[in-house]
Formats: structure tokens, C-alpha cells, sequence
């Protein structure tokens, strides 16, 4: 079981991954060429609907 | 030792045909928002590359940072399973394939709603909504045929993929960060 300590240190890791993610994001979009772009968008949908999958 | 099915029989098969109605209602709930969106670009006008390399840049922040994104609040009721297994599987599945309707899963949405009325063309709109309907379709896909072969309750393990699915925030950072420098770049 998780102690309050470590959820802590988890959850601010993962907000240093988060604030990493999005430099990263946007170095790679200065190298990112046009063709590329409709693929991101599908890319970025399907991240969108597997995050926000929910039980019915 | 052979690991027989916990959900078996008609059970398994409402099971099946509840996954099956949700999926089909998901996709056609996307569909029904892509359509409005073509026709509102059709009717007013495109947004424009970089009116939506503004709103990718505002969603990664606001996903980076988790801040709080208006939208719906509106729950599908519980009272509608008295509709039958089935029927509320669809309904359920409408509601969150237009993505709008029930509690907004990530400001990313916003993103791809914008990117989808930017579309130069239709069958792009619908890309992309339709594989976001799939993406969040899946899971259920997924856990009823894991059941159907027998080998876990259609529940077993949701937490643990739940956790994993809500990892997916940083690649939605990266993806809207990318396309926001990427489409001012253009």
C-alpha cells in the first residue's frame, strides 16, 4: 500500500513529466513537416479516446 | 486446467450485445458531431491553421497544468438502465461519442473538435472523430471479448487500466504542444 509520502513524490513526478512533455512536444513540432500533421491530429484522437474510456 | 468463463450463457450474450450496442452508438454519437462540424464549416468558415494552433497550445497548458476546462456536467442517469441492459448500453454510448454531452474527459477534446472543423476536408472530420470513438469504445471491446474467452470477469482489472489509460495525459501534452509549433511553423 502506498504511504502519503510516496503518492506525494509520485504526484510530483509525474508533474515534472507533464511539464517535460510539453518542451518536448514542442521541440518536436519545429522539426515536425507538414505531411506529418494529419496523422498527429489522429494520433492525438486516439490518445484522447483511450484516456477517456469509461464503463458503462 | 481450463479457466471457465465467469460471465457465461444469456448473461455473456447480453454482455456481448451490450459491448456491441455501446460501440455502434459511440461511433455514431462522433459521427453526428463531425457531421455538425463539416456543416458549420461549411456553412461559416474553417478555423484557421493558426486559430487552431492557439487552441492546441491552450489545451496542452491546460491538460500540462490540469486546470479545470468548462463543459458539460450532465451525467447519463442510472435510472435509464431500467430501459433494459441493452438499450442503456447505447444511449450511454451516444452520449459519450459526441464527447460534449457528458462530463468533458480531457481539455484535449477541445483540441480535437477544433482540429476536426479545420479539416480542409469531410472525410478527415470523421477520421478523426471516428478514431477517437474507437479509441474510447475500445476498452470495451476489449474487456467483454478477454470475458467471452473465458479467462476474467469483464471487471477484473479495470483499476489497474484505468490508472494506465490516465497516464495517457503526456502523450496528449506532446501531440498538442507538437501540432500548436508545428501548424505556426506553416
Amino acid at each position: 500500500m502506498s504511504t502519503p509520502g510516496a503518492i506525494a513524490l509520485s504526484q510530483r513526478r509525474h508533474q515534472q513529466l507533464r511539464a517535460l512533455a510539453l518542451l518536448a512536444g514542442a521541440a518536436a513540432g519545429m522539426a515536425l513537416p507538414r505531411t506529418a500533421v494529419p496523422a498527429t491530429a489522429l494520433a492525438l484522437a486516439l490518445a484522447v479516446g483511450l484516456r477517456s474510456w469509461h464503463k458503462p | 486446467m481450463v479457466a471457465r468463463p465467469l460471465v457465461q450463457g444469456a448473461q455473456l450474450m447480453r454482455t456481448v450485445a451490450a459491448a456491441a450496442a455501446h460501440t455502434v452508438a459511440l461511433l455514431a454519437g462522433s459521427a453526428a458531431v463531425a457531421a455538425a462540424l463539416v456543416l458549420s464549416a461549411r456553412v461559416a468558415a474553417h478555423l484557421p491553421a493558426h486559430g487552431l494552433a492557439v487552441v492546441c497550445a491552450l489545451a496542452a497548458v491546460a491538460v500540462a497544468a490540469r486546470v479545470p476546462v468548462p463543459g458539460s456536467r450532465w451525467m447519463v442517469p442510472r435510472e435509464w438502465a431500467r430501459i433494459g441492459t441493452v438499450a442503456y448500453s447505447a444511449a450511454f454510448g451516444l452520449a459519450l461519442g459526441t464527447g460534449v454531452m457528458t462530463l468533458l474527459p480531457s481539455a484535449a477534446l477541445y483540441a480535437l473538435l477544433a482540429a476536426a472543423q479545420a479539416a480542409p476536408v469531410a472525410w478527415q472530420a470523421f477520421a478523426l472523430l471516428l478514431c477517437f470513438a474507437a479509441a474510447r469504445a475500445a476498452l470495451v471491446v476489449f474487456l467483454t471479448a478477454r470475458s467471452a474467452g473465458g479467462r476474467l470477469h469483464p471487471v477484473a482489472g479495470l483499476d489497474r487500466l484505468r490508472d494506465r489509460m490516465a497516464g495517457l495525459d503526456v502523450a496528449e501534452i506532446v501531440l498538442l504542444a507538437g501540432l500548436s509549433v508545428a501548424l505556426l511553423r506553416f
